[in-house]
């Protein structure tokens, strides 16, 4: 018994050293200077520009609707350009042999490069919707901001399996860069971020419905006009389903992408 | 110049970065500008997008070049050498911005081609005197940046801020009217703005509008001012470079 508690307890600090190590090793770039910057200065700019094409758009609505959108992008954006990048590093420092040779479980060392994010998205979109409301009028009066709190933490975890899903295919690709532009842009048009999914053409719908983060911004839009979780239950069951799929599949892709980097011997191709 | 672009063909992923992208971009813009169903969608959806395209790859450009380097161990070798470092520099950012203006073309023939989107410039000869007084201050820009990125390890996430900054600010795909007033006294002290607003006017109107010649001058005055700062930037940044010894740093 005591030594299955003892082993418990040090895979427990096995996982959390791992998802701490990796969160900072493989993001050098973001010392506290650099992370304040990409925290709050560009996720700002961002939705300062889709808002204001809002603005030209269909006015004071118009803008009010992308700035609440965009808010809530922040937790794509973290799941896209965060797990795509803590994957593709590993490539670009040479340690994704390495991390391939060790007998590490790889479902730990995939998942495990999530959790942070998940904290990071979430804080993200709570610094998004406090500029929605500070700088672009987006107002919360009659909100139910419990249920929002929720399903932004709920979105913030159902939206890394994008991220992992794109995630893979860095593995096999030297081009992160691209995947994570591609991913970035297919987020921003295909999940409600600022104009309804309805407005998009027919074609185009599937795949909308396909990612977990459409159903977190259609039913964070209801809380926005005073909706309980009871009112976006099933949003909230659709963003699971979604979400579920989406790290299984990444999680199959990832296997099968690090298989085949192996034989085509494209592990540490620059 | 010969040799950022051999560089820049060296990469496989070049010809993904040079279509996929652009065409994706293209593809959002004009879907928004569809689905919103705005008026003026050649002029702010397509030249938008374009513009987008040019402003993302100098900027790419002139980070990376340095970014590269510094990645590669390259960068102290590159400041020693006896090419001045803004030769060195110019010559990337000039690269870039040219391919910038493939990109835009790019763009445009997937309007037309992909979106059967009429493209028509109302003065042809003054679009041209603009684009290359635009993609000039680009270049310009391009250095100016490059200046902090030899001496910031920061220089992705610099680029990561600036791309926003111009969509955001200088009215690449709507007026800058739509932004609030000291926003715009903002705008108007950066390049591209002026660029865009000379380069809609020649879209609009055979017969061009006083304010045009006004435009183009104000974007000729803002990219000789950069150059001054870059000019100086350099020189600051070259001495600076050695004495900190921290180039390498990654």
């Amino acid at each position: 018994m005591r030594a299955s508690t003892n082993s418990w307890s040090q895979s427990a600090r096995a996982f959390f050293a791992e998802i701490t190590l990796s969160y900072k090793a493989l993001f050098t770039w973001l010392d506290l200077k650099n992370y304040t910057v990409m925290k709050f200065a560009a996720p700002l700019l961002e939705m300062a520009f889709f808002s204001f094409l809002g603005k030209f758009a269909a006015g004071e609505p118009g803008m009010q609707y992308a700035a609440f959108g965009n808010a809530l992008m922040a937790m794509g954006v973290n799941t896209v350009m965060g797990v795509v990048i803590v994957i593709g590093a590993e490539r670009q420092f040479g340690t994704l042999s390495s991390l391939f040779a060790t007998p590490a479980n790889r479902f730990r060392v995939f998942f495990g490069r999530t959790i942070f994010h998940m904290i990071d998205g979430f804080t993200g979109a709570i610094i998004g919707l406090t500029y929605a409301a500070l700088l672009f009028g987006v107002s919360f009066a009659s909100a139910n901001l419990g249920a929002m709190l929720f399903i932004v933490v709920f979105t913030s975890i159902a939206s890394v399996g994008y991220g992992l899903l794109l995630g893979g295919y860095s593995l096999f690709s030297r081009d992160v860069g691209m995947i994570m532009n591609a991913g970035f842009f297919i987020l921003f048009l295909l999940c409600g971020i600022n104009f309804p999914v309805d407005a998009l053409p027919v074609w185009l719908k599937p795949f909308s419905y396909a990612i977990p983060l459409t159903y977190g911004v259609m039913a964070a839009r209801k809380t926005l006009q005073g909706s309980g979780l009871d009112g976006v239950g099933d949003l909230i069951l659709w963003e699971a389903i979604t979400g579920a799929a989406m790290i299984i599949v990444g999680y199959i892709l990832f296997n099968w992408f690090e298989k085949l980097s192996k034989q085509k011997g494209t592990l540490d191709v620059m | 110049m010969e040799m950022t672009f051999k560089t820049f063909l060296a990469r496989p992923e070049w010809f993904l970065d040079n279509t996929v992208a652009p065409l994706v971009f293209t593809i959002v813009a004009l879907v928004y500008f569809k689905t919103l169903q705005m008026q003026n969608f050649t002029l702010y959806a397509v030249f938008g997008a374009g513009v987008a395209g040019m402003w993302a790859t100098t900027l790419w450009g002139s980070g990376n070049a340095i970014e590269f380097e510094r990645w590669g161990g390259t960068l102290e070798y590159t400041l020693v050498s006896p090419m001045r470092l803004w030769k060195v520099v110019l010559g990337r950012a000039l690269t870039y911005a040219v391919l910038g203006l493939v990109m835009m073309a790019e763009v445009m023939a997937l309007a037309m081609i992909i979106f059967s989107i009429p493209l028509q410039i109302g003065n042809p000869i003054a679009f041209l005197i603009s684009l290359i007084a635009t993609t000039v201050s680009f270049t310009v820009l391009g250095m100016l940046f490059a200046t902090t990125f030899v001496l910031s390890r920061a220089s992705r996430s610099l680029k990561n801020l600036l791309e926003p900054a111009a969509f955001a600010l200088c009215g690449v795909m709507y007026p800058v009217a739509v932004l609030p007033f000291w926003v715009q006294l903002v705008s108007f002290s950066l390049s591209p703005t002026w660029g865009m607003e000379t380069m809609r006017a020649t879209i609009q109107q055979e017969v061009l509008p006083a304010t045009f010649s006004w435009n183009l001058f104000w974007l000729m005055i803002i990219t000789l001012i950069y150059l001054a700062i870059s000019w100086f930037f350099f020189r600051v940044v070259e001495n600076r470079a050695r004495v900190k010894g921290e180039l390498e740093k990654i």
